[in-house]
């Protein structure tokens, strides 16, 4: 009898160490996704100043533009909470596209070879951007089903793990994350 | 698709082609020694174990280096063209969709537009493409490819494969060197237990060459598999079958004789390589059918766009 009941318990111990340990990696997972993202959010920020100065050679009076390119990296640069991150990015997303889509007109801008470069790295950074964003989703949506779902809710709910936020694509952009030129 | 499993099973199945060619050899070096030398030639078996063993620690620890020099790959340099800086962004971006670690890209001259993987897990291992897939293919189509032979490196394909490769090869090295020695020994030899040693090393190429046959033969089941399951891989990291299948259906198009690579290594490539001389066992399934597949999954997921979540 004795012995049964160690064994039930013993089983029992073991499961919900591999239960929390099972979540403590698919947290870790999530987090460096995230700074995954962030690796890539930083490699598109310091594209844009060279992008700019290029473009502004060119089509000078394509100013608003290029100022609101200017404007959404200073916000997105600054601000630190992840939801806020994740709306400046968006906005910054769309402020490139336009960016991108005004300077089709410019044949002069486009012949040049600094351009079609900068063009290369901006079309690569935002399939980075979108891939790690992609990446994260996939390692949330994991983790947040296994929190979800019987019985690992009720380990997740002794230990306090949480659910943690998509990084939604912006609206104008979801279907058709990776910029093709 | 848990690709956990898949990559399991597949440690599982290499480590089973490792023992059953062990066991193989093992067998084999016994039986000549008991057929020929009553058991008293233990050292027959000692040489072949030994031979195996160490091709087997080579391919595993050598890595991809011996591959991409037979194929006198070198590393692709970013800053030669346009295009080439485009084929190493390409291929950054997929390693984050992936989530591997940086993987080295090199280029080997070949007409053909082909690639491969090799290495044995993904700290180890390099994705080679051809100079024809840099000049020919679009940046779209390069993802397909790059995301099919990153797929072969998550899946932990890569280790299969060169295992595979060594084992085919060093039993066909084994046939070759028999042989050699029966050509040797008919030519020098006039002792009168020469033709006992003829009959000996006659054995040993038969029994080596029917081992290499049936080695080709795994190698072929085996990597038809893996081909489709890479496909599939690859979508789940681009999120779209058409760069991959309009590279497929180039390939289909153009068919072009491959200068270099060997046949032995025919499974470890994108598509199936055109091989001028050598006839040699289907490593791939047929193009169509990958592109019929690959159309299917299209087909499937624009009925339910919603279904973001399942893939490949």
């Amino acid at each position: 009898m004795l012995i049964a009941l160690l064994v039930v318990v013993g089983i029992a111990g073991l499961w919900l160490i591999l239960t929390y340990n099972g979540l403590v990696a698919l947290r870790q997972a999530v987090k460096n996704a995230w700074s995954q993202i962030d690796v890539q959010l930083k490699r598109r920020h310091d594209l844009i100043p060279n992008l700019v100065n290029t473009v502004k050679g060119y089509a000078a009076h394509e100013k608003d533009t290029l100022e609101r390119v200017m404007a959404a990296r200073a916000k997105a640069t600054s601000v630190t909470l992840p939801a806020d991150k994740i709306k400046a990015e968006g906005e910054l997303s769309s402020a490139l596209a336009r960016l991108l889509a005004v300077s089709e007109a410019y044949p002069d801008l486009k012949a040049n070879q600094n351009f079609l470069a900068l063009q290369e790295e901006l079309t690569s950074t935002e399939n980075r951007v979108a891939y790690a964003r992609q990446f994260y989703n996939d390692n949330v949506a994991k983790l947040n089903t296994k929190i979800q779902m019987f019985p690992t809710l009720l380990v997740a709910g002794i230990v306090g793990f949480t659910a943690e936020p998509f990084f939604e694509a912006p609206t104008d952009q979801k279907e058709a994350p990776k910029v093709q030129f | 698709m848990n690709f956990l499993e898949e990559q399991k099973r597949n440690l599982r199945t290499t480590w089973f082609l490792s023992s059953t060619f062990f066991l193989l050899l093992t067998g084999a070096g016994l039986c000549l020694d008991i057929l020929f030398f009553q058991g008293k030639a233990f050292w027959i078996t000692g040489v072949v174990v030994v031979f195996a063993v160490g091709q087997w620690l080579y391919a595993y620890y050598s890595g991809p280096s011996l591959l991409l020099r037979s194929v006198e790959a070198v590393p692709l340099n970013p800053a030669e063209s346009s295009r080439h800086r485009q084929v190493q962004n390409v291929l950054e971006e997929l390693c984050i969709a992936s989530g591997l670690p940086q993987v080295p890209l090199y280029i080997e001259p070949d007409e053909a537009i082909n690639a491969f993987a090799a290495g044995r897990d993904p700290e180890h291992s390099v994705i080679c493409v051809t100079t024809g897939l840099v000049e020919k293919l679009d940046r779209n189509e390069t993802a397909g490819v790059l995301a099919h032979e990153l797929a072969h490196i998550r899946n932990r394909d890569v280790l299969l494969f060169t295992i595979m490769t060594a084992f085919v090869g060093s039993v066909g090295i084994l046939s070759a060197l028999a042989w050699r020695a029966i050509r040797g020994t008919r030519f020098r030899s006039r002792s009168k237990n020469a033709g006992q040693v003829i009959i000996i090393l006659l054995t040993v190429a038969i029994v080596f060459w029917i081992a290499s046959w049936l080695g080709r033969l795994l190698k072929m089941a085996v990597s038809r598999t893996r081909e489709y399951l890479a496909d599939a891989t690859a979508v789940e990291f681009t999120r779209e079958p058409d760069g991959l299948i309009e590279v497929l259906e180039k390939i289909r198009r153009e068919s072009i004789d491959t200068e270099y690579g060997y046949a032995d290594m025919a499974h470890a490539y994108f598509a199936q390589p055109h091989f001028r001389a050598a006839s040699l066992h289907a490593t791939h399934p047929p193009i169509e059918e990958r592109i019929e597949r690959l159309r299917g999954w299209k087909a499937q997921h624009a009925a339910e766009p919603a279904a973001g979540g399942e893939r490949g």
